[in-house]
């Protein structure tokens, strides 16, 4: 219980009247003093006698809708104040949500004036880090209407608010709607060398050296014959995520930027466990926004999970300036060398070349086109130094078809393997399941693009999104076909 | 009870006053009562009783006249509690506000008539307030359980 400014100033009063009455001698004046005392304690004695009733009485509930988000979500917080008959009293009561909470700015508290019975507010709080946190009571303020006295006590309910660190749940990776447990496992190599596993048992040749000679096979053939194994190597990964504008699509902490992150994040650690060199770079509607080339140590694998938590969608900062005309790989035409070819044959008249003008020309303006997209130039222009154990990770989406289709070409040639990793867009896109039928045609259109990238030799490509709105997709399908199946027969 | 309530009881208290000092001093009584009513209109109750001892002690305690003394005191009771009238708990306030009045005034009046001191009675009344209003914010803290066993303070 605290005590107001007009508490001290009628104990002032009452002071003044004592004092008076001493120096005058008067005993008169006391018996002000006893009035005004009385009337003090009679108030006094008023308030705890309502407080304490309503201290029991009052019913104040903090609820919080949803109780589980994710960091950075709003949460709505409504603080409901009801008592049983109408408050004598002036009440304020306040909200105390942990520290941790985001301040939106808005008004944490509430007033349930003389007279009234109920009142209400409701909030908005945003919480930046995971975790989970609980309320404190709500802290009730009341005033004594005669205005000498006030208190504060806290009383309602605690909820309970878990916040989620930003990523992704129930990954789904697969080949057509089908899960797969391992995507990235043991690479053959196909080379022969200093290994454990036996490969074959061969002639000698001049050059081979002698202590892989395997004496029982030279006696059982009787000519001298040597067993290869092979060889280890050290599969180094190179990890390419896209993190253009295109993959910002889904809820917050669940987009596609967020699943290809988890996918990458994986690839970090496999690479950490087997000890192999893995490398990352990131492209953003800029061009290449991260270039960490391929190392095998315990700190720069923390470093590439770093900085996969850095990335964002978006330009980004460009760590290379993007010039489409900057240094061309070999195995690709520029569009100088399609001009140059082009030039001569515009000099030829001969009937092959007056056929074939035409598609150098848009051959010329298809380069062109594919050159200035980030991702292909990225690949393009940053090739491997040792492309026989180099194994390219993509994870992108499949809103760029036509470049990521050159690009995952152009990785093949520069890669020995190509993992591309593919958030399909219908199952991030906000609203598609309300119409099942037409995600599931174009999740179908989506299949056919990812089975065409598997044409290549040496590529595989995988889906990556979330499982149950995969699961909604297909099961509408599947639900659907047993319908039309009932209905037939 | 209303504000219309407060207004005739605090009214009729300052009446009183008027009427009781007016009777026992003539005029000068008769000017001090219509600016204790002035007062009583424009100030807080606290204050217009304090005005109104003041009054009291000054204009009737020479004329020895007790029963407008005690006329007097009865008006600025009624001044004192009106105010309470518009709050909640109307009969607890006014029963504990004229209660413990009337047992402090009477213990002053009677240590005072046994002493033949002021010094004695002042001392006891204000102590007896100060505790009444340390003990009601201790009782305050037991009964919403902030108090720990065993607490001293």
């Amino acid at each position: 219980m605290r005590v107001t400014r007009r508490f001290w100033a009628t104990l002032g009063l009452g002071g003044f009247l004592t004092v008076g009455a001493l120096v005058v001698a008067q005993p008169l004046l006391l018996v002000g003093t006893a009035g005004i005392g009385a009337f003090i304690l009679a108030q006094q004695a008023a308030f705890v006698r309502t407080i304490h009733q309503l201290s029991d009485e009052l019913t104040i509930v903090q609820s919080v809708s949803p109780t589980t988000v994710v960091a950075g979500s709003d949460v709505e917080v409504v603080l409901e104040v009801t008592a049983p008959s109408p408050s004598p009293v002036e009440l304020s009561i306040s909200s105390t949500p942990p520290l941790a909470a985001a301040d939106s700015g808005e008004q944490r508290k509430t007033q349930l004036a003389v007279n009234d019975d109920s009142a209400r507010q409701s909030f908005r709080l945003q919480w930046p880090v995971a975790g989970k946190y609980e309320f404190n009571q709500a802290t009730v303020t009341a005033s004594g209407r005669a205005g000498f006295f006030e208190t504060t006590f806290s009383k309602g309910s605690t909820p309970t608010v878990t916040v989620n660190p930003r990523q992704p749940r129930d990954i789904h990776i697969g080949l057509g709607g089908s899960q797969v447990a391992a995507p990235f496992g043991p690479q053959q190599t196909n080379d022969r060398g200093s290994g454990f596993d036996p490969a074959e048992i061969r002639e000698y040749v001049p050059g081979d050296p002698a202590r892989q000679i395997d004496w029982k096979a030279t006696a059982r053939m009787d000519a001298p014959h040597i067993r290869t194994f092979e060889a280890e190597t050290n599969l180094t990964t190179t990890v390419l995520i896209d993190h253009r504008s295109s993959m910002a699509m889904g809820d917050p902490g669940e987009t596609k930027l967020d699943y290809a992150r988890q996918v990458a994040l994986g690839f970090i650690a496999d690479a950490q466990q087997t000890d192999s060199p893995c490398g990352l770079r990131a492209v953003a509607d800029g061009g290449l926004t991260v270039q960490m080339l391929p190392e095998a140590r315990k700190e720069y694998y923390e470093r590439l999970r770093n900085t996969l938590y850095t990335i964002r969608t978006g330009d980004g900062d460009a760590t290379m300036t993007y010039t489409p005309e900057s240094t061309a790989s070999q195995a690709v035409s520029t569009p100088d060398q399609a001009r140059k070819r082009a030039s001569r044959l515009q000099n030829e008249s001969s009937p092959f070349a007056t056929h074939l003008r035409p598609f150098f020309d848009s051959t010329t303006q298809y380069i062109h086109r594919i050159n200035e997209k980030p991702l292909y130039h990225t690949i393009r222009t940053q090739p491997p130094r040792d492309p026989e154990t180099n194994i390219a990770v993509l994870l992108t989406d499949d809103s760029n078809r036509v470049e990521l289709r050159e690009a995952v070409k152009l990785a093949r040639q520069q890669y020995t393997q190509v993992l591309v990793f593919l958030t399909p867009t219908v199952l991030f896109e906000p609203g598609t399941l309300t119409d099942v039928s037409t995600a599931y045609t174009r999740y179908l259109d989506f299949e056919s693009f990812r089975r065409d990238l598997m044409q290549t030799r040496d590529v595989t490509a995988f889906e990556v999104g979330p499982q149950d709105r995969l699961n909604a997709v297909l099961d509408s399908q599947t639900a659907s076909g047993r319908a039309n199946r009932r209905a037939s027969s | 009870m209303t504000d219309r309530a407060q207004l005739l009881v605090g009214g009729l208290g300052a009446l009183i006053v008027t009427a009781g000092a007016t009777a026992a001093t003539g005029i000068p009584g008769l000017l001090a009562g219509v600016l204790f009513t002035v007062l009583w209109y424009v100030l807080p109750a606290t204050y217009t009783v304090a005005f109104g001892q003041i009054i009291v002690a000054a204009l009737l305690a020479p004329t020895n006249a007790a029963l407008f003394v005690l006329l007097c005191e009865g008006g600025l009771l009624a001044v004192l509690v009106s105010p309470t009238l518009a709050l909640d708990q109307i009969r607890f306030r006014v029963l504990l506000s004229v209660g413990c009045a009337v047992v402090f005034a009477g213990g002053v009046w009677i240590l005072f008539r046994w002493q033949s001191s002021i010094w004695l009675p002042a001392l006891i009344l204000t102590s007896s307030i100060a505790v009444g209003i340390y003990g009601l914010h201790r009782y305050d803290r037991v009964l919403r359980g902030v108090v720990e066993v065993g607490e001293t303070s």
